[in-house]
């Protein structure tokens, strides 16, 4: 539970890069790990969390977006029945942000598991799971830059797998 | 080389060595660099004392310089871990891809594109490269959906490939004028025991019904479905009118007894002591003019015998095209186990008489111990821009829609939360903005009514205002003791609110500033701050 005391706190984090970068409690916070950081290292606001695995770049987004949503309510534990219930929905806001080439796109996936942050993660994977929407396999390694890798006994079992498709 | 303090340290003093300049030196062309550098030096010193023995002489290191150097090491090591990192994926040319994430994060992704794209994504990732074939097949989920359309052979596959004791999820829908039941059942059947969803729905009124292949599941097949949690079932609306009446209709008897929820569409259940379990239960009916009355008593009858019943969502389409007889009611239900009711209302026709059908299926449906209740109305826009429907004219009509919603002769004292949602169809829904007639409308609430809600939601279209009207009792304003206390304004245009706020004084509502919470955009509280607003708010 934040107290007020809290959300007027700053907290330093340090990139991988070693960039620094000094946001509010409440931003910082949207992270489930740094959350977690601050409650190991108590009071002192000297202390910078260091996040070896994000970029100076890659954490500047990904602030953005905490920065946006610093006021949302904290996710409630997912069920796997309100995993079915699932859409590919996007916030606008949200689809806008997410408007990044496919390298900082998957930084920020990478980001948003690191830093253990689901909502984002879950805007990531959704916005992925867009792209494959009703794609052919040639499609998405075309897409993706993937290698068909298969030797031929797989390709064999993949051309009997296609059949079912043709027998519909 | 060896960094231990007493062989090498000596020789990395300031005095003994030019080292600050060449740190300064390094550090213009980068910090990497300058360890790289100093590591060098480093070593020609160490190895040039092989030869020329340490100087006796020289003091020993101060903490501040120990310190310094350990920052130094610190800082070099950390520069030469993204140095080579940073080399190697410049020599390779490595950009973070698709296939940089890890197992866990792919299989995700499938699993959400999966859900939402239907089974064929589960075969078409898998037909990708040998490592997302590999994640695809390990993750049972992808392969736990048993669709109609499937072959039986698809079918066998994701059989097998879901794992023995995979929650099954079987989605059954009809799109052709013959489906073979009984062959999707003979794959299907003898996992019936981890079904835990179960689907049915209709292309259209040529296909099959649902209601029919329902019944024949349930005739034909001793159905024992004990981790069923979740049932839909979506028939098309052209059938309205057909199963209405009982004698067509069935009651099922699989056994269910962890049945919690119920989706229709243009289906009405029939209780049942495969319904006995349910706690939730979903229904969006389009009203059949001639059928109508059988249709609302035939729901209200299902609310009233399914007694774990606890939330329910009732969707009332097509209102309009009825011709109301002044007389008619339907039989009053009372359900005491709804604590969550969320109606929604629409096509209400125009004019007067509107509110004829909300107010007698709101008369109807007694619910005493409701604790959540959501009251929605969507009107059709073309009758919001008659000419003839002025100001006056739709705020008496709202008055008398808002008394329907909420009957005087019901009680509703474990009542906490109230939510009201008039929208135009198509709703007005994200940036769209429905240029409605700029008439000012008032929707006006009966607070007696509902004098122990603690929370309140409004999302109106534009220019409807609400205010608050009281039924008289002014010993209890004065006291100030209503509960209310969160005030959440959905797509509200500042002066709407500005108004209710005024209203709420109106009635009595003393130090609102100080008690009310409103909830709302960051751009309501830029604007009501300029308004003069002191009050708390939370922004939405």
């Amino acid at each position: 539970m934040s107290t007020t005391e809290d959300k007027t706190r700053k907290v330093k984090l340090v990139t991988s890069d070693n960039e620094e970068f000094e946001v509010d409690w409440e931003v910082a916070t949207r992270s489930v790990l740094i959350k977690h950081m601050l409650e190991d290292i108590g009071e002192s606001e000297e202390q910078a969390i260091p996040l070896p695995n994000v970029t100076a770049n890659v954490l500047k987004k990904v602030l953005e977006w905490c920065e946006h949503h610093r006021k949302d309510p904290e996710p409630a534990p997912e069920s796997s029945d309100d995993n079915r219930k699932r859409t590919l929905e996007i916030g606008d806001w949200d689809a806008k942000f997410i408007q990044v080439d496919q390298e900082m796109l998957f930084e920020i996936i990478l980001a948003a598991n690191y830093l253990d942050i689901k909502a984002l993660l879950d805007v990531g994977c959704k916005t992925v799971a867009n792209m494959i929407k009703g794609k052919q396999p040639e499609e998405i390694r075309k897409m993706f830059n993937i290698v068909n890798d298969f030797t031929p006994e797989e390709e064999a079992q993949i051309k009997k797998e296609n059949e079912w498709a043709e027998d519909r | 080389m060896s960094f231990s303090a007493t062989t090498s340290v000596p020789c990395l003093t300031a005095e003994t060595r030019a080292d600050g300049f060449v740190y300064e030196e390094d550090r213009k062309v980068g910090r990497t660099s300058s360890f790289l550098v100093f590591s060098r030096r480093f070593v020609a010193e160490d190895n040039a004392n092989a030869e020329i023995s340490p100087l006796p002489s020289k003091p020993p290191l101060s903490n501040e310089i120990s310190s310094s150097l350990l920052q130094s090491i610190a800082d070099a090591t950390l520069d030469v871990h993204h140095f080579c990192g940073n080399e190697a994926l410049r020599l390779t040319g490595r950009r973070t891809k698709i296939t940089s994430l890890p197992d866990e994060l792919l299989a995700l992704i499938f699993r959400i594109a999966a859900l939402t794209n239907g089974t064929r994504q589960a075969v078409s990732v898998s037909h990708v490269s040998r490592r997302l074939r590999e994640i695809a097949l390990e993750e049972r989920s992808l392969w736990a959906t048993l669709h109609s359309s499937a072959t039986r052979k698809e079918l066998e596959a994701f059989i097998s490939r879901c794992g023995a004791n995979t929650d099954l999820h079987i989605v059954i829908h009809i799109s052709q004028r013959y489906f073979d039941l009984h062959a999707f059942m003979h794959v299907c059947l003898p996992t019936a025991s981890r079904w835990k969803t179960l689907t049915v729905s209709e292309a259209g009124p040529s296909s099959p019904s649902a209601h029919f292949i329902l019944k024949t599941m349930d005739r034909s097949y001793n159905l024992h479905l004990p981790r069923l949690r979740e049932l839909n079932i979506k028939q098309d609306r052209r059938r309205v009118g057909i199963f209405v009446e009982e004698d067509v209709r069935f009651r099922p008897s699989w056994n269910s007894p962890n049945l919690r929820i119920l989706e229709c569409e243009d289906y009405l259940p029939l209780p049942s002591i495969s319904f006995l379990s349910l706690t939730s239960f979903d229904s969006t009916i389009h009203l059949s003019p001639n059928g109508y009355h059988s249709q609302v008593e035939s729901l209200l009858s299902f609310l009233t015998s399914t007694p774990s019943l606890t939330d329910v969502t009732l969707r009332v389409l097509n209102i309009a095209p009825i011709e109301f007889v002044e007389a008619i009611e339907f039989e009053e239900t009372t359900c005491p186990p709804i604590t969550s009711l969320n109606l929604h209302f629409s096509g209400l026709p125009n004019g007067d008489g509107s509110d004829h059908f909300v107010a007698i299926f709101m008369r109807a449906l007694c619910t005493p111990n409701v604790e959540q209740l959501s009251l929605s109305v969507e009107f059709r826009y073309a009758d919001l821009m008659d000419p003839g429907l002025d100001g006056v004219k739709s705020t008496e009509m709202l008055k008398k829609l808002s008394c329907a919603l909420l009957p005087i002769q019901h009680t509703r004292s474990h009542l906490r939360s109230l939510s009201y949602n008039l929208e135009c169809d198509p709703p007005a829904k994200g940036a769209w903005k429905i240029p409605v007639r700029t008439t000012l409308r008032t929707f006006t609430i009966p607070l007696e009514r509902v004098s122990h809600i603690s929370a309140l939601t409004l999302t109106m279209f534009d220019n409807v205002r609400v205010a608050f009207a009281e039924g008289g009792n002014i010993d209890r304003l004065e006291n100030n003791t209503y509960n209310l206390r969160e005030l959440r304004f959905n797509d509200t245009k500042v002066e709407d609110v500005l108004g209710t706020l005024q209203s709420l004084k109106g009635v009595g509502f003393r130090n609102l500033h100080e008690r009310v919470v409103l909830h709302g955009s960051s751009a309501l509280y830029a604007k009501l701050i300029e308004a003069g607003w002191g009050g708390r708010f939370c922004h939405l």
